[in-house]
């Protein structure tokens, strides 16, 4: 029995861009476990992105292979959605919030059990309030959260998601964090989770990679040995806390060397 | 100081040409071509109230209506797919260049070779020339969508017509509107022309019956009416689109 949910082996991604091929990913090995929170740290031009794109469907592995329970893909796998750092690309600024919410099942489900879909979804992210404004009525936190929860109003395994909480204030991503890992409990999603901020790599991830060089690879994994319950106080006070974040951010300064 | 101060001051210089104008008809001695405009406006009732004026109009503003939707069939969906299919962009790109800059009045004796001096004649050349500006505009509409608004939709896993219907058309739909409105004015215009010289019918053969049976008052009565009925059509059609619409009026 194969616990994990994506496995990449001796994975290489090649990108042709305008100063011709270039790789940028070389020789990834990762096994990602059903409910995990993993989270990617590491320089600009590290292969962040690009990693999490192939794992979503959105580029495909030149060399080596990427599998999704099992299999190859091509295309977005289904119970995988990816939420992009962009909202403001991603939302449809013609469509309610609960009409983002449901953009993605109202296929599937209507009547009563769509209205209790978008229900939950929008109570996961505490949104129920601006059920019928428009994105651009809301604040950038709140366009963030309505993106989260039109990915998780599909019922994810998986979701990936790149620097979501990049362009917040750090209250605003704080409270989002504690959100995300009780909507990550309560639901047992797998989260791959991609940060600049090592803090937030720390507080959230059940496990760190950090990506180095160019082309890109694993330079190194790290596990914070933390509660799985975690409160932005006394977490952070903990020693294993500071230890990991210690460790982490001088693997990221001797990587970066 | 009032808001209403820039309403009143778009009207004033055409209302200060009338009056010029009128100074101008009643100065001059003798008989003249130039009407005054107290002479057009009381022409202008007259057609208006015989009720050949409103039934010129109707029939060029239903034919206009008719080309504008024949259009739209034909221009927003050839466009998206030109903006979204490479092969069929590149198997089309040539022909299409080939037709564009033929002038719609070129085609006019071509019409009427075909389907005589008829309302076909008239509907035909106004679509020709009226179809471009949507195609281009519903074009560069899909080609211009954001490269992110496609990854969502492959990401939350939309099916193919889900996704046209209810993200990639709202999304290009400003794009599309502006070839649409484009088109709009084109129909007016050409319909008229097409009346003036392929169907005997409607404003455009009013303005030429007037012009031949030298009556020139009944001629500028015509011209104005032309002028008055495109203002109230594009209005309309911005009034409509604002409330048929309101939800893509949100946002950007």
């Amino acid at each position: 029995m194969n616990a994990s949910v994506f496995c990449c082996e001796q994975a290489e991604v090649r990108l042709t861009s305008a100063s011709g091929e270039k790789t940028i990913l070389q020789g990834i090995d990762l096994n990602i476990g059903r409910g995990e929170f993993l989270c990617m740290v590491g320089g600009s031009g590290t292969g962040k992105t690009t990693l999490l794109r192939a794992l979503g469907g959105f580029c495909a592995p030149t060399g080596g292979a990427v599998f999704y329970e099992g299999a190859a893909f091509s295309g977005p796998p289904a119970g995988v959605v990816t939420v992009f750092q962009d909202y403001g690309n991603a939302l449809l600024p013609w469509r309610t919030v609960r009409g983002n919410v449901a953009l993605g099942i109202e296929e599937q489900v209507s009547g009563a059990a769509l209205d209790d879909r978008i229900d939950a979804a929008l109570a996961m992210v505490g949104l129920q309030q601006a059920a019928r404004e428009y994105p651009a009525k809301l604040s950038g936190g709140m366009q963030q959260r309505l993106q989260i929860a039109r990915a998780l109003a599909l019922q994810p395994k998986v979701l990936l998601m790149d620097e979501p909480f990049g362009a917040l204030d750090a209250m605003t991503k704080a409270k989002l964090q504690d959100q995300l890992r009780h909507i990550q409990a309560s639901t047992g999603a797998t989260i791959v989770f991609i940060t600049h901020d090592v803090d937030e790599a720390v507080y959230l991830g059940d496990r760190v990679i950090l990506l180095a060089g160019s082309p890109g690879r694993i330079a190194s994994e790290l596990r914070p040995a933390l509660p799985a319950t975690r409160d932005q106080i006394s977490t952070k006070e903990m020693p294993e806390y500071l230890h990991a974040r210690h460790e982490l951010l001088e693997r990221l300064h001797g990587a970066a060397r | 100081m009032t808001p209403r101060l820039p309403q009143t001051r778009q009207w004033l210089l055409p209302a200060a040409l009338l009056v010029a104008w009128q100074l101008a008809a009643t100065a001059q001695e003798g008989p003249s071509i130039l009407p005054s405009p107290v002479e057009i406006g009381q022409t202008l009732l007259e057609t208006l109230v015989s009720g050949r004026l409103p039934a010129d109009a109707l029939h060029t503003f239903a034919a206009a209506i008719a080309s504008w939707v024949i259009c739209l069939l034909i221009g927003i969906p050839l466009g998206m797919a030109l903006g979204s299919a490479e092969r069929l962009r590149v198997a089309l790109s040539l022909f299409i260049e080939l037709l564009r800059p033929l002038p719609a009045v070129a085609l006019i004796p071509l019409a009427i070779l075909v389907f005589g001096f008829s309302w076909q004649t008239e509907i035909t050349v106004t679509v020709f020339a009226s179809v471009w500006p949507l195609i281009l505009a519903s074009r560069s509409g899909i080609e211009r969508l954001h490269p992110r608004i496609l990854e969502v939709v492959s990401t939350l896993h939309l099916r193919r017509w889900h996704a046209l219907r209810c993200v990639i058309t709202p999304a290009a739909f400003r794009q599309i509107l502006v070839g649409a409105k484009l088109s709009f004015s084109l129909c007016l215009v050409v319909s008229v022309v097409a009346e003036m010289v392929g169907n005997p019918a409607g404003l455009g053969w009013g303005l030429v019956s007037a012009q031949e049976a030298m009556r020139a008052s009944e001629t500028f009565a015509y011209l104005f009416a032309i002028g008055i009925l495109g203002v109230c059509a594009n209005c309309a059609l911005d009034f409509a689109v604002k409330h048929l619409f309101p939800g893509l009026a949100q946002g950007n």
